[in-house]
């Protein structure tokens, strides 16, 4: 990697919160702050492969028009004139919604953005760019064939994990302080992890999914990844809120967690999650939840009922829809799939029905069960990923002496929380100087992301978390 | 359901993508059936849950 690749621009340091306090107090200007993230991306990014296209006129035009209202006195959103990215997936007007495809470049420009992005750029946020992802959201490694890897910022020849990996990877090299990804099985977590970032995967049905390509609409989410839990929460309450054009987005009023972020942990009830998640793991992940929850004080350990059979629903319901959403492209185009997804998608539109019947019924079951664990705690550790970034192009990895497939295995542990749909934060780890990110799970109760969001800030007051800085490679 | 090794996949992915009119490229045939094998032993795992009548999906249509 080249030298230039260490080099930031004077607000990459900034988190999301600070951009906006000095915008809205008038002693920065979002303009300035827009140059600065433009240039740096078109200075930096071809190390990481990032971004999939830079919406450089949008971000000034945004910018600007951030620093108009002040000038005129209004009083901006929250997020006045921080620039941040969105996963390609997303609708961004104007552009071709890529999901990570070759095939969706014939489509039309997208005529509108996506609620979230609407929300964002009502609350002041600058959009700079559409982010790389494994093509359809299908994989956790973001190695995709049309477009290259994307490469994790802590030690470029490692994968930055996936379907979200641009956005893992734009925000941890400090290109922007907060981007948007989604998360099927771990597609936030699991990149967030690998990333050293914070990201946050709200309860099934929080934030509205609507202009966001689908990948299997039964188990898909949006949310925020960031430097700082503060950073987590100013994107996440941003984007609260119903919207009748997601039939899946909950009718349920904003419920902001920036003001309860300083609560501490008293009187939560925090355990460790056994059982399934005490399977095979690498030493660093296992190091992780020891680390968190001694600094937490969590000594319980409870299982979860049912995960690992929700998780093997998870990809069944993951494998069969997600095929069969792209069903006449398969027909008339398979060619033009990722390599490293095709086999699948084609395997996937020939399961019995049967299968994925029985998989959603499946899930009613688990969540029935699993709910039970919240009598005894209110709060779950759990390890993210199995193992720090694997390098890329690796198809096996051995964790305990078991050997397994590395790029599905990535979301071994996130995969059965999201079948349930609880609220997750992913919490970075602190690791020394040089050392690989890694990160742990914190998990609630459904509609209870105030409290991962809690604890994640708790953690980071303690130093136990932290988004390690990117070191010049 | 079945044992998904007394099952002959190949066979299957000739008829199932005969019955949906979806071609199966000969360079790619190996690997489907392979994903279908895969899948096979899932389910099995996830058929050993034993549902009653009134374990309804979870669906979310709302008209």
């Amino acid at each position: 990697m080249n030298e230039s690749s260490g080099a930031v621009h004077p607000f990459a340091a900034e988190t999301a919160a600070s951009i906006a306090r000095g915008v809205r107090e008038g002693r920065i200007r979002a303009l300035d702050v827009a140059r600065a993230t433009l240039d740096d991306i078109d200075r930096r990014d071809a190390c990481y492969n990032a971004f999939t296209e830079v919406t450089r006129a949008r971000a000034l035009a945004e910018a600007a028009a951030v620093d108009a209202a002040i000038a005129r006195g209004e009083v901006p959103g929250p997020l006045a004139g921080v620039p941040y990215a969105v996963k390609n997936l997303f609708d961004v007007e104007g552009l071709v919604t890529l999901a990570g495809s070759r095939i969706n470049r014939d489509r039309a420009p997208a005529t509108a953005d996506a609620s979230a992005v609407r929300r964002l750029r009502a609350a002041g946020a600058v959009l700079v760019g559409a982010l790389n992802m494994d093509e359809y959201a299908y994989g956790f490694s973001t190695e995709n064939s049309h477009y290259g890897p994307t490469r994790n910022p802590h030690d470029p020849a490692r994968v930055a994990g996936g379907s979200s990996g641009g956005s893992a990877a734009a925000a941890a090299a400090g290109m922007v302080p907060f981007t948007l990804g989604t998360d099927t099985n771990g597609s936030i977590r699991v990149p967030a992890s690998l990333c050293g970032l914070f990201g946050l995967k709200p309860t099934y049905g929080r934030l509205s999914r609507a202009g966001g390509y689908l990948f299997v609409g039964s188990l898909d989410h949006i949310g925020p990844l960031a430097r700082s839990t503060a950073d987590l929460a100013l994107a996440y309450d941003a984007m609260q809120g119903p919207d009748a054009s997601d039939p899946v987005c909950a009718q349920r009023p904003a419920e902001p967690t920036l003001p309860v972020l300083g609560r501490g942990i008293d009187g939560l009830r925090i355990a460790v999650a056994d059982g399934y998640f005490a399977r095979p793991m690498a030493d660093e992940a296992r190091a992780a939840v020891h680390s968190v929850s001694e600094a937490l004080g969590a000594t319980m350990r409870v299982d979860i009922p049912e995960a690992g059979r929700g998780r093997a629903a998870a990809f069944l319901m993951t494998a069969i829809e997600g095929s069969l959403l792209h069903l006449p492209d398969l027909k008339a185009r398979s060619g033009e799939f990722d390599p490293l997804i095709r086999d699948r998608l084609l395997a996937g539109a020939l399961a019995p029905a049967q299968w994925l019947w029985q998989a959603h019924r499946v899930r009613r079951y688990v969540r029935d069960r699993a709910l039970q664990v919240f009598d005894r705690c209110d709060v779950m550790i759990a390890p993210c990923t199995p193992m720090s970034a694997p390098a890329i192009g690796t198809e096996w990895i051995t964790l305990e002496g078991e050997r397994m497939l590395a790029r599905p295995n990535l979301g071994l542990f996130t995969q059965p929380i999201s079948f349930l749909g609880w609220p997750v934060a992913a919490v970075p780890v602190a690791r020394p100087p040089g050392a690989l990110p890694i990160g742990v799970q914190v998990i609630a109760a459904p509609w209870r992301e105030d409290l991962c969001l809690r604890v994640a800030a708790h953690l980071e007051r303690l130093g136990v978390a932290a988004a390690p800085a990117v070191l010049p490679h | 359901m079945t044992d998904p090794k007394a099952v002959d996949w190949s066979a299957y992915v000739d008829i199932a993508s005969a019955a949906i009119g979806l071609p199966i490229d000969a360079s790619v045939r190996a690997g489907v059936v392979a994903n279908l094998e895969r899948m096979a032993q899932v389910a099995q795992v996830v058929d050993s849950v034993v549902l009653t009548d009134t374990d309804e999906a979870a669906g979310v249509f709302r008209p």
